[in-house]
């Protein structure tokens, strides 16, 4: 059946995901051994101490097998320095990243959709011609600049919002809601113009289909043209890449968390990457990986759902 | 009395009068459309004829306002529908006659039907709107609907999507739905042209019987006069944007006075014919719609053709033996 | 850092971007095309000739002149936190964002293209492997991967083109994917393979003429995209190391005097240098693709 198949690939390439993550980090350089002991690793006994511990004697592929043996159940092992649990690091990122995410998109999609829907319909007025041009813009601004530019005019300047920082909806959800607002346009500023330019696009492909002109023909208000015949069947590219984002923001918003200070999964690979934490950052690698191969799994079979061409191809 | 003769005294359904379309395109104005006049009783079948580039799809388009406004270099004209011009309606008055007393169908079935939405969807659609129907009225009547146009099991069929369905079968449904809100007028645009030949004899034999039963009014749009042949009541032939020859069926195919309906009859492969007869095609192409055009449009390609039919273009006139019998010829056949 | 999968056009053909479909169709190139071009051939000068332009140092501090406001001491454009001279600083960024724009992107172009192509034109086992491979790549994330090379094999220029090129790859393996896909299975193909075409003739001469256009004008906009990558990374100063400038360090080195408002130059002037580079690869990419994306109009 059609979905067997695609689980069957979703298997072979989470377990190539993984293979390549373990190879990945066990061939970085640097010694674990030098950055758990520092200066007692000349010690002889202390070494040979750790390196057992650590596995670090086995081969390679005993060394992968022990590792993806503990992270199927669920333990991804402890940080060489201070001993935390990778898995509660994972648990303590992940859900702020993954907001910060979500708001993004929900963001991106509320501008995109009516300027793409807009824009579609008046293809060619200068009001579309604007649109478009503010796309483009906004496609060409780099993250980090618009980070600056935006904690420049709205916090330094006009204290509206706080530059750094991050509460916990549990805290406070308004506190939560003003310290994800900037972070949040910062990531949905570019995401939406993407959104709007793939949608208008394919809208435009899709009102010259018969069928549009059919609904004209039968008298159906344009509105419901629009909503309802033209933006399903257009929809498809526009999933497709909301489907990708989703999973690539998870590690991909590195420099926004960076930025703003937040306690998310991407600041704290940068961090482990850059202290030679070789345990978190292939746990955190491998989380976001799969996360990346689960978000298209899912962006796959939610095709063949809306579409129902696919599903009988 | 006579279908004709009440045809002569009943107010038109349809009076369309001196339409004209002209499109921009890329090299200049296309006049797609230039200064076609005809009318249409109540219950009656009109068959435009006409070569791809003679302007017919433009024409039956342009009827219901479906022509796109950044398309349009020039048009002037009036359609008028029981007495309402339908040109200058705004938009929303518009779509009330759309689909509600003019319904059109397409000629491709298979690009007429939106992909994603299953076909009770789409056939309640103009219900739920126009006649305010509720979502289960909506769909015992679209079942109703599916059942008269010769859909088997209909029930299940409601809930298929139209990739389920052959071409013959989306062109019934296609059908339903135009004729879901009891439209008066029908314009049926090459509605068997992409079909296979044994599909086409059916559709066009259920799109009579609607007609009957309906009493709709039905302008058949076809390149192909066999298509148009038995099933029409009055025949128009449109060349180059214009109307060339217009009578009742019989007529025409009887008595053609125009050359080149002359012609088109006569490249009709026939059955009766002795094998290997050789196919009588018309010689030339139709003009270009965008140069300015001098005299006779068919002069190029006619046969009967000399300097006057070249400098003057013929009116469309009348031998006063046959009043209803209206061609555009100085030397008709 | 953009996900370069999110720039390329999902399964399918590549979203055709029909500006308005009438008259007109073929967009005459006009100012909005030759302006960014303009601009690009500029940058591109100024990064080639950088050496034999009368430049100042853009490593030497000019003390006397800490953050000047442009026009003030003999600086164009004034100086940075350090008192270097921001103009000259900015061409020779300027090969540092054109070299990892340009060249990691021909790279990427050429292997994934190729691997794309056949994946796209044999199908069957070979695509799944070929694809399967470069959805694992996709599936990491990309700054950890530049991140990794240039930890692997050290932070220079070279190693950053490296390791963008690595990221490029896959996302242009998607795009000649699709691309090949959607000539492949039309009939002039067919009919090529039906006079007894050999598959590389096949796809030199049917094939790849046709799928060449949406990749090269994918390739444009990618450009961009590197362009703002490797200014992600160095901004986080993993790029290029000091002093060499990069535009994205030089974002980085007046962050502190924009948020306190005393000097914004020094990081808006290169952040918007950038911005119309990458604004510049973005319009002529897609005047491109409008070009050669050949659909009917309506009506």
């Amino acid at each position: 059946m059609w979905l067997a198949q695609k689980v069957v690939r979703l298997v072979v390439v989470l377990f190539a995901v993984s293979v390549l993550t373990f190879l990945l980090t066990s061939l970085l350089p640097g010694s674990p051994v030098n950055d758990i002991l520092g200066p007692r690793a000349s010690d002889p006994v202390l070494s040979a101490r750790v390196r057992h511990d650590l596995h670090l004697n086995d081969t390679l592929p005993v060394r992968y097998e022990h590792w993806l043996g503990g992270v199927v159940r669920g333990n991804f092992g402890r940080a060489y320095n201070d001993n935390e649990k990778v898995t509660d690091i994972i648990r303590q990122r992940l859900p702020v990243t993954i907001e910060l995410l979500l708001a993004a998109q929900l963001l991106s999609l509320a501008v995109a959709i009516p300027l793409a829907l807009l824009s579609a319909y008046r293809a060619g007025s200068r009001l579309d011609r604007a649109i478009t041009a503010t796309s483009f813009g906004a496609l060409s601004v780099p993250d980090f600049v618009i980070a600056i530019v935006l904690v420049f005019v709205l916090a330094v300047r006009a204290h509206w919002l706080p530059a750094t920082g991050y509460t916990h909806l549990t805290d406070s959800v308004t506190g939560n809601l003003r310290s994800i607002a900037l972070p949040t346009i910062t990531l949905a500023l570019p995401l939406s113009a993407v959104y709007t330019r793939l949608l208008r696009s394919d809208l435009i492909a899709t009102l010259q289909e018969e069928y549009i002109l059919m609904a004209r023909a039968e008298g159906l208000p344009t509105r419901r043209i629009l909503l309802r015949h033209a933006l399903r069947p257009s929809s498809f590219s526009l999933l497709t890449v909301l489907g990708i984002n989703t999973g690539a923001l998870i590690g991909g918003a590195v420099i926004v968390e960076y930025l703003f200070a937040l306690p998310g999964m991407g600041s704290r690979l940068v961090d482990a990457i850059g202290r030679r934490e070789y345990i978190i950052v292939q746990g955190l690698v491998l989380v976001i990986a799969v996360a990346y191969v689960l978000a298209n799994f899912l962006v796959d079979v939610l095709y063949g759902v809306l579409d129902p061409r696919v599903r009988h191809a | 009395m006579t279908l004709l003769a009440q045809t002569a005294l009943a107010t038109p359904l349809l009076d369309v009068r001196d339409l004209v379309v002209h499109l921009r395109a890329p090299g200049g104005t296309v006049r797609a459309v230039d200064g076609v006049s005809f009318r249409l009783a109540p219950g009656e079948v009109l068959g435009l004829v006409g070569e791809s580039g003679s302007g017919k799809t433009v024409m039956a388009r342009a009827l219901l306002g479906l022509t796109p406004r950044h398309a349009i270099a020039r048009a002037s004209g009036e359609v008028l529908f029981l007495g309402r011009d339908l040109r200058a309606l705004g938009e929303r008055a518009l779509r009330d006659v759309r689909g509600r007393e003019v319904a059109m169908v397409f000629q491709d079935p298979m690009t007429a039907l939106n992909p994603v939405m299953t076909i009770g969807a789409q056939l309640a659609e103009p219900m739920r709107h126009h006649l305010g129907l509720g979502r289960r009225e909506a769909r015992t009547r679209a079942i109703e609907l599916l059942e008269r146009v010769g859909i088997p099991s209909p029930q299940r069929r409601v809930s298929d999507y139209p990739h389920h369905l052959s071409g013959g079968m989306r062109q019934r449904v296609v059908l339903a739905i135009a004729l879901s809100c009891g439209p008066k007028l029908l314009i049926a645009d090459e509605p068997t042209t992409a079909l296979d030949v044994t599909v086409q004899a059916q559709i066009l034999d259920l799109i009579g019987d609607l007609q009957h039963e309906q009493q709709m009014a039905v302008v058949l749009i076809s390149h192909d006069l066999e298509v148009v042949g038995g099933r029409a009541d009055r025949i128009a032939v449109m060349y180059a944007g214009r109307i060339v020859e217009q009578a009742a069926a019989r007529a025409v195919f009887d008595a053609p006075r125009m050359p080149y309906t002359e012609a088109l009859l006569r490249s009709v492969p026939r059955l009766d014919q002795p094998s290997h007869t050789r196919l009588e095609a018309i010689p030339g192409r139709p003009p270009g719609l965008d140069a300015a055009l001098v005299g006779c449009r068919f002069a190029p390609r006619c046969p009967r053709a000399d300097d006057r039919c070249r400098s003057e273009e013929p009116a469309l006139g009348a031998d006063d033996a046959a009043p209803d019998h209206l061609y555009r010829c100085w030397y008709p056949v | 850092m953009p996900d370069l999968a999110t720039v390329a056009p999902a399964s399918g053909a590549p979203a055709p971007d029909a500006s308005l479909p009438t008259a007109g169709r073929r967009r005459a190139l006009g100012l909005s095309f030759w302006a960014p071009a303009a601009w690009i051939a500029l940058v591109a000068f100024g990064a080639a000739f950088a050496a034999v332009l009368p430049l100042k140092s853009p490593t030497r501090s000019d003390f006397a002149h800490i953050a000047a406001v442009p026009g003030t001491g003999g600086h164009l454009l004034g100086t940075d936190e350090i008192g270097r001279d921001i103009l000259s600083r900015l061409v020779y960024g300027a090969r540092v964002s054109l070299t990892v724009g340009l060249v990691a992107v021909a790279v990427g172009l050429v292997v994934g293209g190729a691997i794309g192509l056949l994946a796209g034109y044999h199908r069957g086992k070979t695509e799944t492997v070929l694809m399967g491979i470069v959805d694992v790549m996709l599936a990491f994330p990309a700054l950890v991967l530049v991140i990794a090379v240039t930890a692997f094999l050290g932070q220079s220029l070279r190693n950053v083109t490296v390791a963008v090129a690595i990221v490029a790859v896959p996302a242009f393996a998607r795009v000649a994917r699709s691309a090949t896909i959607s000539c492949v299975h039309r009939d002039f193909v067919t009919a090529a393979r039906g006079m007894g075409a050999t598959t590389w003739r096949v796809l030199r001469r049917e094939v790849l003429p046709n799928a060449v256009l949406p990749v090269a004008a994918f390739a444009l906009v990618v450009v961009g995209v590197a362009i703002i990558a490797e200014g992600g990374l160095a901004f986080l100063g993993l790029s290029v190391p000091p002093p060499h400038p990069s535009w994205g360090s030089m974002i980085y080195g007046g962050k502190n005097k924009l948020a306190d408002g005393t000097a914004p130059f020094i990081s808006l002037i290169p952040a918007g240098v950038m911005f119309l580079t990458v604004l510049s690869f973005n319009v002529v990419g897609d005047h491109l693709r409008s070009r050669f994306d050949t659909r009917a109009g309506v009506l």
